[in-house]
């Protein structure tokens, strides 16, 4: 949300002459410039503090690549699949706990608010643990990661679809019934289609925080990236160049992600 | 299903599972006092005219938003050689102070930017607005998204049981790998979680009724 002097700023014609003009841009870059160089300074300093540099044993790593690209690729299926999964619930509990009857509403809500209530570790757990106990099966590593990161992210992607229905305006709605919709009809190609849209920047977050969620799947032994990282950190004991190997990587990957916002903007124009 | 309950369980070892409970609290409260005085300070900084301070601040909040919690403590106690207790409050406060910067920046964005500079024209120093005028009618603003950010905190400590600190997750595996009553176990954890995270809500809508403006 831009402040109301930004937008009259763009109403004002700029009067300066354009050596001017590229003067003020050239400082704007420098600055951005400077700041990064601090910043990166700064990082470097807090990551060097405490580990000498004989100590990092970066050769370590590459004879890994493979399996670290590989195991990289796992933790992209793995975002995926699982957000795929979690789609058809989450809207279903989302018109769930929009429902006019509190029969449908409160378990929704109360299935939701209790899911997003326990920490993901937990739920982690619950599902490889304590599931096989109950079933009396026990559960593939990969399938009960699975299972685990679409349970979790589907409590919090209901929200977001809850508030993308909400945002869809009722008089729409209204217009539709009237036309001759059926209710389901009207659900599902006037109001999502329209949610989905709002949705799109707060559906990439998930993606983001699925991403990162992965990362802690590695405690059940699924062979995504930073478990490989582990791994090859228990057998070469090389802390320094595994963890900043992993926060570039899941830095890199989030941000990346996170650029697709500049195409979102595009679709919005045309659409 | 030939699963037979066993709830004694539970009792028997009530002491490990509220030692676990204990553990979270003692990494919960530094970690959030430590999230919220980063976050406001990176916040506020980020509403500065300087240009390269603002970009410091955002840069910081773009790295430490986009890694993981876990990585950060893997790095901090595998790495930097901390002791497991630290390297959670440090991990976590520095995590988390990322997104309560957000949430402060958004706050400080919703009270109007004359609010600042009534507060500069009226003699207060640049720290001394932000500090008696700008953030306690940001912070007030921004206790909602603050109080979820607290419970995302509240979550995100099981997440110290990786380094090997007894919080509550450490003590569910620990007591299920001893006894092998995994559901009855996690049951009780999560109930213990849910209770935690209902007195912290509690206490979050006290500090609201508390804090609002009576006109």
């Amino acid at each position: 949300m831009s402040d109301k002097s930004g937008a009259t700023l763009h109403l004002t014609t700029d009067y300066r002459h354009t050596s001017e003009k590229s003067a003020i841009q050239l400082r704007r870059f420098a600055s951005k410039g400077v700041s990064l160089g601090i910043f990166l300074g700064l990082l470097i300093l807090f990551l060097l503090w405490r580990t000498p540099l004989q100590n990092m044993r970066w050769s370590t790593i590459p004879p890994y690549s493979g399996f670290l690209l590989r195991s990289l690729g796992m933790s992209w299926v793995l975002t995926f699949s699982s957000f795929l999964l979690s789609m058809v619930p989450a809207i279903a509990l989302a018109f769930g706990k929009l429902s006019r009857h509190s029969w449908l509403r409160y378990p929704s809500t109360v299935v939701i608010d209790g899911v997003r209530i326990i920490p993901e570790l937990m739920i982690i757990f619950w599902i490889f643990f304590t599931a096989p106990l109950v079933i009396g099966q026990s559960l593939d590593k990969f399938a009960s990661g699975l299972i685990a990161l679409s349970v979790i992210n589907c409590a919090y992607l209901t929200e977001s679809v809850r508030a993308g229905i909400q945002s869809v305006p009722p008089g729409l709605t209204l217009a539709a019934l009237a036309s001759g919709f059926t209710t389901w009809q009207v659900r599902l190609w006037i109001v999502l289609p329209i949610a989905f849209w709002n949705m799109l920047p707060e559906l990439r977050n998930r993606l983001i925080s699925l991403f990162k969620l992965t990362s802690l799947l590695y405690i059940i032994g699924v062979r995504e990236f930073f478990g490989a990282l582990i791994n090859i950190n228990n057998r070469e004991f090389a802390p320094f160049a595994t963890m900043i190997i992993a926060g570039a990587v899941y830095f890199a990957c989030c941000y990346a992600f996170e650029a697709t916002r500049f195409f979102e903007s595009k679709w919005n124009k045309v659409s | 299903m030939h699963y037979r309950f066993d709830w004694t369980v539970v009792w028997s070892h009530r002491d490990l599972l509220l030692s676990g409970a204990l553990g979270t609290i003692e990494i919960f409260v530094p970690a959030a006092l430590l999230g919220i005085i980063i976050g406001i300070l990176v916040g506020s900084v980020k509403s500065s005219n300087l240009e390269i301070v603002r970009d410091l601040a955002s840069y910081y909040v773009l790295t430490f938003r986009n890694v993981p919690a876990v990585v950060l403590l893997f790095f901090l106690y595998f790495a930097y050689r901390l002791d497991p207790y630290t390297a959670a409050v440090v991990g976590l406060g520095i995590h988390h102070g990322a997104y309560i910067a957000e949430v402060t920046q958004a706050g400080i964005r919703s009270c109007t930017r004359s609010l600042r500079s009534t507060a500069l024209a009226s003699g207060f120093s640049v720290i001394g607005a932000y500090r008696y005028v700008i953030i306690p009618v940001a912070f007030r603003i921004m206790l909602p998204p603050l109080a979820t950010q607290m419970l995302e905190l509240l979550k995100n400590t099981a997440v110290a049981m990786t380094i090997s600190f007894a919080e509550l997750t450490f003590s569910v595996s620990i007591i299920t790998d001893e006894t092998f009553r995994g559901f009855e176990i996690a049951t009780a954890g999560t109930v213990i979680y849910a209770v935690l995270a209902l007195i912290l809500i509690g206490i979050l809508n006290l500090v609201e009724t508390r804090l609002k403006v009576r006109i």
